[in-house]
């Protein structure tokens, strides 16, 4: 349990060195471009394909881990706790089952793009765009994971009461 | 046939986002279910294949990690606690002043910031005690900056609206301009409110002005030029053409870098809790986002939407009694749900209507981000009154803030009225600025 949370909050850093790069990268084509220079070459192409593929898809796990996905809590305060439990349990196990599709169908498609060697074309020269479809699969797969974890703490103990702790 | 499946759809989401199935796992599972039901269940499985890469490598989204940067960075760095003090030293001679300054403050930040919560926070921390310490009701205190905080989706840079302008496929810097407007109008709103207190309920809102220590101008200028820095730099950039409004997010996040660097404010931990935290609201989004994109795709082959808009159309419906209807779907659903989510799932349903009733959706875009915000200090899921909880907590608890937000809230409704009955007042200022509708 300890490595898949390190490894999950290890891929959030990666993901938020992605949002540095991102914000590095357009800056340094604003400025070329406002000095008269040339603007950087597949600008576009690599911020879309791949800062924010890392930043999007990466800390998922972590996202899942710290319960930090947005749902309704209306009735916290009302349903008794082990009805409360319950549902946390179904649902926990609907979004685990959930994620491990996506991360099954998301996967045909990185190895199918891997086997093309999925590209695309800026300035006449190949950018190569397979990697990134990689990281879905990856992080709906660790998501899952995380899902499953809590399934069986929540099965062990109460209910999941740290939402309102710190997050870091 | 289809538009029932449509209709059965939207039943299933309602049901499972209140057996409290993360937003983004119900819109999923719905589209795929629905869609698999719809055309079969190859076509659903290559929806769930390709929409999630699909819609996050997108170029325009990129705008959300850096301006969610940009906010956090402010947030965390401090470099905009100067314009609490700024205010203050310009409205300590009114009445009201503290709550006044609060108000102006929470706008001021509003500039840097695209959220709300951010905004809260952030003026908080630093309003709220100073406000209860000058004799103001703790819970007024409170429930003044909670609301204030809401002005910070309104003025730019505000995520709701790109949001909001990639899904409406709608220019993001027209409906920039008009939140300016609107954001300005709920500032005034929220001061009439204040000014009101002051004059009926002094017990409330102390008569008496600030004798507190104030910063003459020169030290208030040096106290909010950070701010001010970054706000024209971003802004500056933008509205010249030097960079595009996607591009003027990573150039905030930027500036917020250097001017905290600049005043000795960027620490490793500041960084590292803004990255963190803006990879967190990114993922979170994001996820809603793809299973709005798939939840849209779904109505659309249910042509649940057409059939909405064609029986809005058939059946006559006047503007007021359309935008009431819509106001009041806006005003439950703020009740319960958080806004992304709430906007998410409700445009796929609307939009066509409104392109039917050939309704301006830059006007639409700032409509329904007000709205929305108003569901940030409505009971009982008011976001940034929990978040005023959490930073000035030992002032007064939730239910005080609730009750203090009232007066707001009805500032709010108002103001509501006004954009409804007077398109202009969102509109004027992209077609003065733009020359363009």
């Amino acid at each position: 349990m300890r490595i898949v949370e390190s490894a999950a909050r290890a891929l959030a850093l990666v993901g938020g060195l992605g949002v540095l790069l991102l914000m590095a990268h357009v800056c340094l084509d604003v400025v070329s471009r406002a000095l008269g220079g040339p603007p950087i070459p597949a600008t576009v192409e690599i911020a879309s394909r791949y800062y924010m593929v890392l930043i999007a898809f990466l800390p998922l796990a972590w996202v899942e881990h710290k319960n930090g996905m947005v749902s309704l809590t209306l009735f916290d305060d009302i349903l008794p706790r082990p009805v409360l439990r319950l549902s946390e349990i179904a649902v926990a196990i609907l979004v685990a089952a959930s994620y491990a599709l996506l991360a099954w169908i998301t996967l045909q498609t990185a190895l199918q793009n891997f086997q093309s060697g999925a590209f695309v074309i800026v300035l006449n020269s190949r950018l190569a765009i397979w990697p990134g479809y990689f990281l879905p699969p990856l992080a709906f797969g660790l998501a899952a994971l995380m899902c499953l974890i809590r399934i069986l703490g929540l099965t062990n103990q109460g209910p999941h009461g740290d939402k309102e702790a710190d997050l870091f | 046939m289809a538009v029932s499946i449509g209709f059965i759809g939207i039943a299933g989401l309602l049901l499972l986002l209140f057996l409290r199935v993360p937003v983004a796992i119900a819109l999923i599972v719905v589209s795929f279910f629905g869609i698999g039901a719809l055309i079969g269940w190859i076509p659903a499985l290559g929806i769930l294949q390709n929409t999630p890469y699909s819609f996050v490598a997108s170029w325009t989204l990129s705008a959300v990690p850096m301006f969610l940067l940009m906010g956090f960075l402010a947030f965390h760095t401090g470099i905009t606690t100067g314009l609490f003090e700024a205010a203050r030293s310009i409205l300590w001679r009114v009445p009201g002043g503290l709550a006044l300054a609060s108000i102006f403050a929470c706008s001021g930040f509003a500039a840097v910031s695209g959220s709300s919560l951010a905004c809260s926070a952030a003026m908080g921390r630093i309003a709220v005690p100073e406000m209860a310490k000058s004799g103001y009701s703790p819970g007024f205190a409170c429930g003044a900056v909670a609301a204030g905080g809401t002005i910070g989706a309104l003025i730019p840079p505000s995520i709701l609206m790109i949001i909001y302008g990639i899904f409406a496929e709608t220019s993001i810097i027209q409906v920039f301009l008009g939140g300016v407007s609107v954001g300005i109008l709920t500032a005034i709103g929220y001061c009439l409110v204040v000014l009101a207190f002051c004059a009926l309920r002094p017990d409330i809102v102390p008569r008496t002005v600030d004798r507190g220590e104030s910063l003459g101008p020169i030290a208030a200028l040096g106290a909010i030029w950070p701010t001010m820095l970054l706000v024209t730099l971003v802004f500056g950039g933008l509205f010249s053409g030097y960079f595009t409004a996607t591009e003027a997010g990573a150039v905030g996040a930027l500036g917020a870098v250097l001017i905290s660097a600049g005043i000795g404010k960027l620490t490793w931990p500041a960084l590292r809790t803004s990255l963190l935290e803006t990879v967190l609201t990114t993922v979170a989004l994001f996820m809603i986002g793809t299973g709005a994109a798939m939840f849209t795709r779904f109505l659309g082959i249910t042509g649940l939407s057409g059939f909405l808009a064609s029986w809005v159309g058939a059946a006559d419906i006047g503007y007021f009694q359309l935008m009431l209807t819509i106001a009041l779907i806006y005003l439950v659903l703020g009740m319960f749900m958080e806004p992304f989510g709430a906007l998410l799932i409700t445009l796929p349903v609307f939009l066509p209507i409104l392109r039917d009733q050939g309704l301006s959706l830059v006007w639409y875009g700032v409509l329904v981000v007000k709205l929305l915000e108003v569901g940030m200090i409505s009971p009982p899921v008011g976001m940034n009154v929990f978040v005023i909880q959490s930073v000035a907590g030992r002032y007064a608890g939730v239910a005080r803030i609730f009750k203090a937000v009232m007066p707001f809230i009805l500032a709010d409704l108002l103001v509501i009225s006004a954009i409804i009955a007077v398109p202009a007042i969102v509109l004027c200022l992209p077609q003065m600025i733009l020359a363009k509708p």
